[in-house]
């Protein structure tokens, strides 16, 4: 009855089949066939794999993603204090505008702008008690703030001053000079254009009312926000830059000192303990597969007891490996990414770019184990002795 | 076709004895040959040895095919182990495909030349059943029609029925005997004599010396 149910076709084959007999070619089709099937058929060990390849995974490079996340957020809130911004004022005398504002030309600097105070310099009409400092800016105190040209009669005000007389952009004021005014005042009245937080550029500037000027005369300071890589080399090249005089030395110095940070960011993201968890990652998730690998020797012996060729089974194995760990390092770099986003608030694209390289690592690294164990064929007759 | 063992002598490391002392075999495509001895004998080692698992410290194993180049005994030999020697996970269809699979025949064919052997050895109505969920004399069939589905002249079956009981041994040497056809060559170690008097020769061996007997 059986033999009734086999078709025609099989009687073909059968025929085909015979002509082979004694000879081995097995194709590297079916290598990956097989590899792909006993990684489906194998179930539980190999999604417990899997969830062990990607814990590991996603562990270490979360890890790594939280430290530079700090790292770069404790920067943050540093430099949005002002930790990129270098001061240059000259002892005893004033610096040029125009220099200052020339600046902006140099290699490393993002913004450059002249600044003076005028403490208690004006009185805010109706208001006879208001004693008011007024800073005087250049227009690149702008890019600074990321603002537009507030116009001829726009000012910036300081945030405190918005709070204490409750202004809002748009609101209209006017001065009368105070017995100290240094500088003639505006007549006509002005306008609120922008609410900055001005106290990064001093006590005095923290409840001030800033006006543009031009590029030109003396001013107090320049105040230069540079790239944090370049702070070294700016550091020794303004002075120049500016003229320094031996009677009139030119100071360079940080509005925050660096070290108020804790640290210098760049060595310490260079430095940083879990850099190389990726290198981990993948030897760690190797040296499993390496295990694996010795406790499925069994299967190895079988497929070559039943003419697997040696290139053969080292496909198998290369196989099964690079789908496990594939997937499992994927998942893991996919979870970590996704974990460090929303426990950690890292931005996305900072967090998808780290955790992707460390990915890519650990995958490299870890594949390159599986290639190498792959290579590892048992003694056939003992492995398949230990199966049974 | 024939896989001849000259002289040969296997020494395992850490043993002071040789397992194998100066065996002589000879097993021509066609002939069914018992290798019967007592535990330890050294049956197991013979057949490793005439299928290329086990390098003989002396003498030399070969193939013969009409004075033509010959090739490894690895390339014409399969193996019948005991009961436990298949993917478990993997169906019965699955398991025997794989051995046809070494032939280079499509993927289509070597199924259908699958199932054709499990036929033959009455199992194709249990053809998608995982291999785990065999009973072990099922299993010791899917692994004979696996032997026969990889087509190699020498099929060396290693106490084929050891962890079966009795009726089930005789329902996988029914399908042992009959599956092996003219074109292939059974050579079986074991230490059963009911299971010796099914082949057509017996070479016996004892503290790893052959002494033929018929």
């Amino acid at each position: 009855m059986i033999a009734g149910s086999l078709s025609r076709r099989h009687t073909q084959a059968s025929r085909r089949h015979k002509k082979a007999r004694g000879t081995t070619r097995w194709r590297a089709a079916s290598s990956l066939r097989e590899g792909y099937l006993n990684v489906v058929a194998g179930g539980p060990f190999f999604c417990a794999l899997l969830a062990i390849v990607a814990a590991v995974t996603a562990t270490l490079i979360t890890a790594d993603l939280a430290t530079v996340h700090r790292i770069v957020a404790r920067e943050s809130a540093f430099l949005r204090a002002g930790g990129d911004l270098l001061v240059v004022q000259r002892a005893n005398d004033h610096i040029d505008a125009r220099v200052c504002a020339r600046v902006n030309a140099v290699a490393g600097v993002r913004t450059a702008f002249a600044l003076s105070a005028d403490v208690d310099g004006a009185v805010l009409a109706g208001r006879p008690d208001s004693h008011q400092t007024l800073a005087y800016a250049t227009e690149g105190i702008l890019r600074l703030y990321g603002l537009p040209y507030p116009g001829a009669d726009g000012v910036i005000i300081s945030k405190s001053i918005a709070e204490r007389w409750q202004w809002r952009p748009g609101a209209v004021l006017a001065f009368t000079p105070s017995s100290g005014t240094a500088r003639p005042l505006p007549t006509r009245p002005l306008r609120v254009a922008a609410i900055a937080d001005l106290a990064k550029l001093g006590d005095a500037e923290s409840t001030a009312i800033l006006l543009l000027q031009p590029a030109r005369g003396n001013a107090d300071f320049c105040f230069v926000q540079i790239r944090p890589q370049d702070r070294e080399i700016l550091r020794s090249v303004l002075p120049a830059v500016f003229g320094d005089r031996a009677e009139a030395r030119i100071q360079v110095s940080d509005v925050l000192p660096p070290a108020g940070q804790g640290g210098d960011p760049a060595s310490e993201f260079r430095n940083r303990l879990t850099s190389d968890v990726s290198l981990m990652a993948g030897a760690l998730i190797g040296l499993l597969w390496g295990v694996v690998t010795w406790m499925r020797r069994g299967r190895s012996a079988l497929y070559a007891s039943l003419g697997v060729p040696y290139a053969g089974g080292v496909l198998i194995r290369w196989t099964e490996g690079a789908l496990v760990i594939g997937l499992g390092v994927l998942w893991g770099t996919t979870l970590a990414i996704a974990v460090a986003t929303a426990v950690t608030d890292a931005a996305a694209s900072q967090a998808i770019d780290l955790g992707v390289r460390h990915g890519l690592v650990a995958m490299t690294v870890a594949l390159a184990m599986v290639a190498l164990t792959g290579l590892w064929q048992p003694a056939t007759l003992a492995a398949l002795k230990e199966r049974q | 076709m024939r896989l001849l063992a000259d002289a040969v002598e296997v020494r395992y490391r850490g043993l002071a004895d040789p397992v194998l002392r100066g065996a002589t075999v000879e097993v021509v495509r066609g002939e069914t040959v018992a290798v019967l001895g007592p535990s330890g004998s050294g049956k197991s080692t013979l057949l490793a040895v005439l299928g290329g698992l086990v390098r003989p410290t002396n003498g030399t194993v070969r193939v013969d095919i009409d004075g033509s180049a010959a090739p490894r005994p690895t390339d014409v030999t399969t193996w019948i182990l005991q009961t436990t020697n298949v993917f478990s996970e993997r169906t019965a269809l699955d398991n025997v495909a794989v051995a046809a699979l070494t032939l280079g025949v499509s993927l289509r064919e070597a199924y259908l030349v699958a199932a054709r052997h499990l036929a033959a050895v009455g199992l194709f109505d249990r053809r998608n059943s995982l291999a785990r969920h065999l009973s072990g004399g099922e299993v010791q069939r899917v692994v004979i029609a696996r032997a026969l589905a990889s087509r190699r002249p020498f099929i060396l079956a290693d106490e084929p029925t050891g962890q079966l009981d009795h009726a089930t041994t005789c329902v996988v040497l029914d399908a042992l005997f009959e599956a092996v056809d003219e074109s292939a060559a059974l050579i079986v170690a074991t230490h059963d004599p009911t299971v010796a008097e099914r082949c057509e020769r017996v070479v016996h061996i004892v503290d790893g010396r052959i002494v033929p007997e018929r």
